[in-house]
């Protein structure tokens, strides 16, 4: 055992100091008021109390849901019919498995200018198309209703990484259980809700649970393209979180907003887990 | 059931984190020791009892001794900036022999922020560096946070008369509750470039000299079809409340009892009544169009820039790097001017008064030599080598001396227009904005309501009821 821990105490180390001490602080400093520099200064539950009172807080807690409920989903969706798409025997298979990866190894900041220049409601490309097919031209992120929206849809264009993950589980489900429903006589939608899905669901579970902690922690795009704007509609809760400790000095209070958010992840992540069972087949269980 | 193998395991891992903490705990212990007190404290007997009796020892020692002090300074520039302040190292270097600087350019990052970032933990560490360069908005939580160190006790002697040799504005803008925390590295006076042959085309050879006739040419100017913006007048941004303030004779100073009371200042509500006029352009077209030709003016091509603006409110650096850079077909079409008389604003020049500070950041072992080296930054006994600093971007000197150099003079020579930010910065309603630790609420809070009232979501009323609000939360947790 102590022969074990030795081997693995370069990360044991680094874990504990990086990571957990980190952490642990972090609890400590959600009740203080502390601005990095000198010493914090115990406040007891102020920090939670502020936050409480604080629009721009329930503001960017909006948002950031906002964006989780529809993202995910959509994100789902759109991974696994394209994994789908992209697991049929078609000539240039290769290719339109890398050309649908690239997006995911494109950096943020590369991505998110590329994104403004497409979404320009007076000259980029996507406004010019819609209006050539004589269909309404919106503002993209430039316009307070449609700011989340364009978020969202640019998140879809970016769903690489599980899209592979799902073709690696639809290229595990046996093709007897096909050959059975054929025999059945299950059409296209039936072998998809009672054969495919089931059978790759692990990989949902996988998939949504990471899916949710980074939608609710969703930062660069809007770190970068729109600063929170218009009138707040993309002020996601990691922007205002890094806002408060990087702008305001508020480094206590954003160990406040950063445990609260901490506890939402698990507990979404302890309820995706617990419905498991209901809807997550494992083969060889019971 | 656990085995004693297991059992020894989570010992030590318990013992390792009980390590870590208490050796943090060890970490603030000192730390408060060490001078990591508020501004308040600092200001006072920690300042006294151990800056000035180290500045002493330092100045006896290296005497004594003969050693060159060495100092480190972080700033965030990049290009031909950065290659002129090593220049300038190198003249300071040479000048004074017993004191040597090296300046380390760190990554600046959008709005700063990695810069700020990288100094703050560094000076949380201890390792932080003697002079650190950064905007004035950073002055109150830095002071108050004991990240920087207070400049009054350095202000006897030879550099006695310092306060009062900078334009006011600029030494107020390094102030904290009426102590000195910065010295002016770069500063910012912002009035109105004109695009000459817009204004021709409206029959007119001299920019307009009332907000009424103003608000008619720039009207004219625009070119929006209902859905496309292809040029503007004028439009005002957002994010650039405070750079109109003082035209409209509007501040953000805190009241007598020491809160923000927007809402009271007949200049306040009028600048605001005035983006509510601009509703009739959709800010979500004009945006639109800014980003199409390049938002910003730190480089990109702003609208004015690429010709299709007719007044702008900025610094001279526009048209001394941004505009030759950016599009040289608009060197010789553009001007400067004063920005139209409104009712209630002042009648003579004025402008917002921000920039770049240097600090002398906390933790620093040679407090004096550091000063010497921010005293020296600012102009103080070098004004041509300041002045020739100054003119390579275009910004704007902290003291009227520094203009008034043989190097400054010869760039108002070369880009005669910049002498209209110049004597804006010298007049008597050119404004900083108080620090306070509510001033980045504040500054936010500004861009996200005049977002709504340019946007009809929002009264002129109760977007300045909302930045009161803000900013004196702010002040509010900040003090409780």
């Amino acid at each position: 055992m102590v022969t074990g821990l030795l081997f693995i105490s370069p990360w044991l180390i680094g874990m504990l100091i990086f990571t957990l001490y980190p952490f642990v602080m972090t609890l400590y400093y959600s009740f203080t008021k502390f601005s990095i520099v000198g010493s914090p200064e115990w406040i007891g539950i102020d920090n939670f109390v502020n936050l409480a009172g604080d629009e721009l807080f329930w503001k960017s807690l909006y948002n950031t849901a906002y964006y989780t409920i529809f993202q995910v989903p959509l994100a789902t969706v759109a991974a696994i019919a394209l994994a789908m798409l992209l697991n049929m025997k078609v000539r240039g298979l290769a290719f339109y498995r890398t050309a649908f990866y690239i997006p995911s190894v494109v950096p943020l900041v590369a991505t998110s200018i590329l994104w403004l220049w497409l979404f320009n409601p007076s000259f980029g490309v996507v406004n010019v198309g819609l209006g050539a097919l004589h269909l309404p031209q919106p503002g993209w992120m430039f316009e307070e209703g449609m700011a989340k929206p364009t978020f969202i849809l640019m998140g879809i264009w970016a769903v690489g990484a599980p899209m592979v993950i799902y073709l690696a589980a639809l290229q595990g489900v046996p093709k007897e259980l096909y050959e059975v429903a054929d025999i059945e006589g299950a059409n296209w939608w039936q072998r998809i809700w009672h054969v495919t899905l089931p059978q790759i669901s692990p990989a949902i579970l996988f998939n949504v649970v990471l899916a949710v902690v980074a939608s609710l922690q969703y930062f660069t795009q809007a770190y970068i393209m729109t600063q929170g704007g218009p009138n707040n509609a993309t002020l996601f809760y990691s922007l205002y979180l890094y806002r408060q400790a990087f702008t305001y000095l508020n480094f206590g209070l954003a160990s406040a907003m950063a445990w609260l958010l901490f506890i939402v992840v698990l507990a979404i992540t302890v309820l995706l887990f617990r419905t498991s069972s209901r809807w997550v087949y494992y083969a060889g269980e019971g | 059931m656990n085995s004693p193998g297991k059992r020894s395991g989570f010992r030590l891992l318990a013992l390792l984190v009980a390590l870590a903490i208490v050796s943090s705990s060890c970490g603030s212990d000192s730390t408060e020791a060490d001078g990591g007190s508020t501004a308040a404290d600092q200001d006072t007997a920690a300042v006294e009892d151990t800056a000035a009796d180290e500045d002493a020892a330092a100045d006896q020692d290296s005497e004594a001794t003969g050693e060159v002090v060495e100092l480190v300074w972080w700033s965030a520039y990049t290009g031909s900036v950065a290659d002129k302040l090593a220049w300038q190292v190198e003249q300071f270097n040479d000048s004074h022999p017993d004191i040597h600087v090296t300046n380390l350019q760190i990554p600046g990052g959008s709005g700063n922020q990695d810069a700020e970032r990288k100094f703050l933990t560094a000076v949380a560490a201890g390792e932080g560096p003697d002079i650190y360069t950064s905007s004035n908005p950073v002055v109150a939580n830095y002071a108050e946070a004991g990240a920087i160190l207070p400049l009054d006790e350095y202000l006897t002697g030879d550099y006695a008369g310092l306060v009062d040799w900078l334009y006011p504005a600029a030494a107020e803008g390094g102030m904290y509750q009426g102590v000195l925390y910065g010295l002016p590295q770069s500063m910012n006076s912002q009035n109105m470039l004109y695009n000459i042959s817009m204004l021709e085309e409206q029959g007119l050879d001299e920019p307009p000299a009332t907000l009424a006739e103003f608000d008619e040419v720039q009207a004219a100017m625009w070119d929006y079809d209902g859905n496309q913006v292809r040029q503007v007048g004028f439009f005002p941004e957002p994010s650039r409340f405070t750079l109109y303030m003082s035209f409209f004779g509007c501040d953000l100073n805190l009241n007598d009892e020491g809160r923000y009371d927007l809402s009271g200042n007949a200049g306040c509500l009028s600048l605001m009544e005035y983006y509510e006029k601009y509703q009739e352009y959709p800010l979500s077209a004009f945006t639109a169009f800014q980003s199409a030709v390049g938002a910003g003016d730190a480089g990109g091509n702003d609208p004015f820039t690429a010709g299709k603006q007719g007044f702008y409110i900025v610094g001279p650096w526009e048209g001394r790097t941004t505009i030759p850079a950016g599009n040289p077909d608009m060197v010789g079409n553009f001007s400067a001017a004063n920005f139209p008389t409104v009712p209630g604003g002042p009648t003579g020049p004025s402008t917002f008064v921000n920039g770049n500070y240097d600090f002398m950041a906390a933790g620093t072992e040679h407090p004096a030599e550091a000063f010497t080296f921010l005293a020296w930054l600012s102009g103080w006994g070098n004004p041509d080598i300041n002045g020739e600093v100054m003119a390579l971007v275009g910004w704007l000197p902290g003291a009227p001396e520094v203009s008034e150099s043989d190097t400054y003079q010869a760039f108002l020579a070369e880009f005669p227009w910049a002498q209209v930010m110049v004597d804006a910065f010298a007049s008597p309603d050119a404004v900083a904005a108080e620090n306070t630790l509510g001033m980045a609420q504040v500054f936010d809070a500004l861009n996200t309501v005049c977002e709504a009232v340019l946007t009809g979501q929002m009264t002129p009323e109760e977007a300045l009821a909302y930045v009161d609000e803000q900013g004196n939360n702010a002040l509010d947790e900040a003090g409780g």
